[in-house]
């Protein structure tokens, strides 16, 4: 067991397999391998509990289906069909449960994208960046800085310019 | 879907440049891009209109045939729902390729041009009047497949294409022709490129089941293998480039015939894996297809 330390003090005991889906953990107790507990100047309590849900749901997926190969090889041949299926339906599973976990405010989702780069935890970063793609997407310039809050900071000049370079997407 | 909750102020627009980017980098949708861009001097910064993300074809519909002027071209995106629309004015329309669109200008010039225009940047490209094919349509174009970035355009000659590029030391045309192993290859942009390359695959058509082949030892003893899947290729391309999009999936634009004998357009998905075809919801102007309009894959540049 490792134990997490978020900014705000609150300690997660986590087995070695999920702490390391972070890459940046995986590194640390690779140079050092006595280390037990690592504090995370750049998370905080909450978020550091939905980043661990994530870790630990993608970590049991991953022992079911080596569980599942083994399996099939103890068992013999004739069978291949059935691991195949079975991990075809564990990934949509686990797609399911990525997109149901992903349902998350913007504050939340925004959190999310930071701690996932900090720890470097490649899927989890790849879902939330995805994630806000797909609220941009499809949205006009206008819609996009309204849901996000972002203040339009080009002067009229500046955006007039902007929209002249391709006007066919503003329409 | 996440829902649309108004976020705190200054976050967002505050992301780190790199995280900015990667987000860019999956809108994979030219118009998303656009308006990405356009949303505050931070976000732009952190893309570059010469590094786009990969994008997902549209879908086209031009007039084919001589007749008309004036042509208005549509385009329907699967990504975001939208239809763009274009106007090319006196000009005739052959057809879509390498993000360009082909016109014959007997119109605009006093004598008989072709040119491939990109519609959304404007830029045309003339081709030289004296080409070495005769009675032919030209129907595709490459602009970097040669050295200096001189043309290559395909021509379309009954049972055979024929590529012609351009070698501006010897300043002359070479032909090449091309036997087609079958009639249809599912995704045009990257047709001739299957025919070059031994890892490529290409698909054909059986009534919206699809089979799909390798072309191995080209051109040496050239033969086509069936492949039971294409892992995560979707339209020879990697399908995690396109968030939303789902891989190991062939994404084909198909016609079917309506009552009162009328013809329509229909966009759908075939996955292999499931072995099932599904229909895929397109704006009603795409419907229906008349001999004088069709709808095919366009995939836009803005270079």
């Amino acid at each position: 067991m490792i134990t997490l330390t978020s900014s705000d003090g609150v300690q997660f005991d986590v087995r070695e397999a999920v702490a390391k889906e972070s890459q940046i953990i995986r590194d640390m107790i690779q140079d050092d391998c006595v280390i037990t507990n690592i504090p995370l100047a750049n998370v905080n309590h909450k978020i550091l509990s939905i980043v661990l849900e994530y870790c630990q749901m993608h970590v049991d997926k991953t022992e079911m289906e080596v569980n599942a190969s083994k399996h099939q090889t103890t068992t013999g041949e004739g069978s291949s069909s059935v691991p195949v299926a079975l991990k075809v339906s564990s990934n949509k599973n686990l797609n399911d449960w990525d997109k149901e976990f992903i349902n998350v405010d913007l504050d939340t989702l925004y959190d999310l994208i930071l701690a996932a780069n900090y720890l470097n935890i490649s899927g989890l970063l790849n879902l939330t960046t995805q994630a806000a793609a797909d609220i941009i997407k499809g949205k006009t310039t206008e819609e996009i800085r309204a849901t996000f809050n972002i203040k339009n900071d080009f002067t009229p000049e500046e955006e007039a310019a902007i929209r002249k370079e391709n006007p066919w997407a503003f329409e | 879907m996440i829902p649309d909750k108004k976020s705190s102020p200054v976050k967002w627009a505050e992301l780190n440049p790199d995280l900015l980017h990667i987000i860019s980098k999956k809108l994979c949708d030219i118009s998303s891009f656009i308006c990405f861009r356009a949303v505050c001097k931070r976000w732009r910064s952190a893309t570059s209109l010469s590094d786009p993300p990969v994008q997902f074809p549209w879908v086209i519909d031009w007039p084919r045939g001589k007749g008309t002027l004036n042509f208005t071209f549509r385009f329907y995106s699967i990504n975001t729902h939208k239809t763009h629309t274009f106007e090319v004015p006196d000009a005739h329309i052959y057809g879509p390729s390498d993000g360009r669109v082909l016109i014959y200008e007997g119109y605009r010039c006093s004598k008989e041009c072709r040119s491939f225009l990109n519609p959304l940047s404007w830029e045309e490209q003339f081709l030289p009047f004296v080409v070495p094919v005769q009675n032919v349509k030209p129907i595709r174009l490459w602009r970097n497949l040669t050295k200096n970035d001189e043309p290559a355009v395909v021509y379309n000659q009954g049972a055979h294409h024929i590529l012609c590029s351009w070698h501006p030391e010897k300043n002359k045309w070479t032909k090449k022709r091309f036997p087609l192993a079958r009639t249809v290859a599912f995704y045009d942009h990257k047709f001739f490129v299957a025919e070059l390359s031994s890892r490529r695959i290409t698909v054909i058509d059986e009534e919206s089941q699809f089979e799909v082949y390798r072309l191995e030892n080209y051109p040496q003893n050239p033969h086509w293998t069936k492949l039971s899947g294409i892992g995560d290729l979707m339209l020879f391309l990697k399908a995690s480039d396109f968030g939303g999009f789902r891989g190991n999936c062939i994404y084909f634009i198909t016609t079917r015939n309506k009552p009162k004998r009328s013809t329509e357009h229909v966009i759908g998905r075939f996955d292999i894996g499931l072995n099932k075809t599904e229909k895929i919801s397109a704006p009603a102007w795409l419907g229906n297809r008349t001999w004088e309009r069709q709808a095919t894959w366009f995939l836009p540049t803005l270079n």
